[in-house]
């Protein structure tokens, strides 16, 4: 795979990445400061925080401005996703140690598949390719 | 490497990797990012492990000692390799210039298309290239042209010249190497060397230090290079073949004057003071003929010796500008009118029937070339025997086939005259003599090649290859006959 098509694999997962973000981003928000009933079986935990509403949306929409920035090969853009996927990953990891401790085997699955989702997309941003090249080292 | 030196007094260097710079601090902020997110999914999925080996989930929240240093360990196992990985990723997207890689090709293409001088244009292309991919040490060495390779060993000698490069060494001087470089190598940093070469000639080498010690450059960096290290071949060989044709006019020019002088001092010296004995010689026959009519016939006969004397002036005048042997026998029959065919070499000389027409400075330079060579088997070699092939060639687009699978020059026809003898060869300590030098200098003249060499065995070998122009319309002859 070439670089142009990894860099557009990566920044249609980002997509799909940052849509679900907004998504979950705008269900906070919508929800107002009161923020989300919890998690059932984890009601000591509590809801999601109003401020983490504003962070995943401030995460998702950095996420389609990397993305944009991958399918047209900027370094920027390159930048922006790496960010924006680490931050997403450890989140997402979070998320499923929460997951486990709970029992929420649908909400482990899918924080699983966010995790491995956003360390793909770092992998092929940062993934470089071993083609031969036509130089030799000397020193 | 040795023998490169920074061009200028350092104001020209591209940016120095410095300690606090823009992309130092992307670079390793988003390394520390990374290596920090890393090592929380570690962490994360050590507890997640933990609390699935414990059974008792709500314990994550507090997890044991045990739990952490189990984290702590995976952690500290894998950092290194996952850290060396994502540097090299890192770096590639900080430094290299994966945004519009061939915007860089662009421009340097543009530079070399206004190339007057290598001088001032390699150096600004040196320059450019090590600020766009942010290389410390970037290094273009022009090879050196006109070479003449001397063996090493007595037994042979091998003299390549390629007349259409280099010319000889009497009119043109060899060009020396050229280095030009911008910033110095970073200590322990590769260095990444792409030759130049264009048509397999070598025209130099482009050299890349590396961005970090132990760390070489990007396949993409190096491919990217390589792209340039490509155009830089064409620019290089166009302006080699400028300075080449340039050369080649004023030798022409130049040697167009010195046969003008040459017949000038000719006419003037030879035939001008004949001419003026005759006027002389016929002023006193006049006045001598009626009263001294003896006196008159011995002066008629010193007259009439006089007239064959300025006749073969003249004859020797018509055949230094073009040998009458040519229109007379051929270039086939003018070869073979070049040795005696009862002397002590045995001559074989071969040559396609009939033989097509040639141009006139073609065939003019193959007898000469040929009359040298055959000379110098005759003085020189000790030969017994030798042997002659005129050989025309096509260009390789008509499927025309020659014995030694050779095909014209750049694309045109050529007329291949190759004098081989089984004599002693040629000395490994041999000076090249005037009449070599004559023979290389018609062979460049019409952009051709001439190579003297040693046959492995016995003997030597001259071979001249003549690309041959195709004559204009309305000048064509026909393939001569005797």
């Amino acid at each position: 795979m070439n670089a142009v098509k990894r860099f557009r694999l990566a920044a249609a997962l980002l997509v799909l990445s940052a849509v679900g973000g907004v998504l979950s981003a705008v269900r906070i928000l919508a929800a107002g400061s009161a923020g989300l009933p919890p998690v059932q079986g984890a009601e000591e935990m509590g809801g999601p925080p109003f401020w983490a509403g504003l962070m995943f949306f401030a995460l998702a929409v950095a996420g389609l401005f990397g993305a944009y920035g991958l399918w047209k090969g900027q370094r920027w853009g390159k930048v922006v996703a790496i960010v924006a996927c680490t931050v997403n990953a450890v989140f997402a990891a979070g998320d499923v140690l929460g997951a486990v401790m709970v029992g929420s085997l649908p909400m482990g699955v899918l924080m699983t598949t966010s995790v491995l989702g956003h360390l793909l997309v770092i992998g092929l941003v940062l993934w470089r390719e071993r083609a031969a090249a036509p130089a030799t080292v000397v020193a | 490497m040795s023998g490169a030196r920074p061009s200028g007094d350092g104001s020209d260097l591209p940016p120095a990797p410095q300690r606090w710079d823009s992309d130092a601090l992307l670079s390793g902020g988003l390394l520390a990012g990374l290596l920090t997110g890393y090592a929380a999914l570690v962490y994360i999925a050590a507890l997640i492990a933990g609390t699935w080996l414990m059974d008792q989930p709500q314990d994550a929240a507090r997890p044991p000692l045990w739990l952490n240093l189990s984290a702590l360990a995976a952690v500290a196992a894998t950092i290194l390799p996952v850290a060396r990985w994502l540097r090299e990723g890192v770096h590639d997207i900080v430094y290299a210039q994966h945004d519009d890689p061939y915007a860089l090709i662009g421009k340097v293409n543009a530079a070399l298309q206004h190339m007057v001088k290598e001088q001032t244009t390699l150096p600004a292309v040196v320059r450019m290239v090590a600020a766009d991919l942010r290389l410390p040490y970037v290094v273009i060495e022009t090879a050196a042209r006109g070479r003449a390779a001397r063996p090493a060993t007595n037994a042979s000698i091998d003299v390549a010249i390629d007349a259409t490069r280099a010319t000889s060494p009497a009119t043109t001087p060899a060009t020396t190497p050229a280095t030009v470089a911008v910033g110095r190598p970073l200590a322990g940093a590769p260095l990444h060397r792409i030759p130049i070469t264009y048509l397999d000639r070598p025209m130099g080498t482009l050299l890349a230090g590396a961005r970090a010690a132990g760390r070489s450059l990007s396949p993409r960096d190096q491919s990217l290079l390589g792209d340039i290290a490509r155009q830089l071949a064409i620019a290089l060989y166009a302006a080699q073949l400028t300075q080449d044709v340039r050369a080649s006019r004023e030798r022409i020019v130049a040697a167009r004057e010195e046969e003008r002088r040459r017949i000038r001092n000719d006419l003037h010296d030879g035939l001008a003071p004949t001419l003026s004995s005759l006027q002389l010689q016929l002023g006193a026959i006049q006045r001598l003929m009626r009263d001294q009519p003896d006196k008159a016939e011995r002066i008629a006969d010193d007259l009439r010796t006089s007239l064959q004397g300025a006749t073969s002036e003249i004859r020797r005048l018509v055949h230094d500008l073009r040998p009458p042997m040519l229109d007379a026998f051929g270039l086939v029959g003018a070869v073979r009118q070049l040795y005696d065919e009862e002397g002590d070499i045995a001559f074989d000389v071969r040559a396609p029937d009939p033989m097509p027409a040639l141009p006139a400075a073609v065939e003019v330079a193959a007898y000469r070339i040929a009359g040298e060579a055959i000379h110098n088997v005759i003085r020189h070699s000790g030969a017994k025997r030798c042997w002659v092939r005129i050989d025309v060639g096509g260009d390789g687009s008509d499927g025309s086939d020659r014995s030694d699978g050779t095909d014209g020059i750049d694309g045109v026809g050529d007329l291949r005259i190759e004098v081989r003898d089984d004599g002693t060869g040629f000395p490994a300590d041999r000076p090249i003599g005037v009449g070599t030098v004559s023979m290389m200098e018609r062979a460049a003249e019409l952009g051709g090649t001439l190579v003297l060499e040693n046959v492995a065995g016995a003997g030597a070998r001259v071979v001249a290859r003549l690309p041959i122009v195709p004559l204009r319309p309305g000048t064509e002859r026909e393939p001569w006959s005797p």
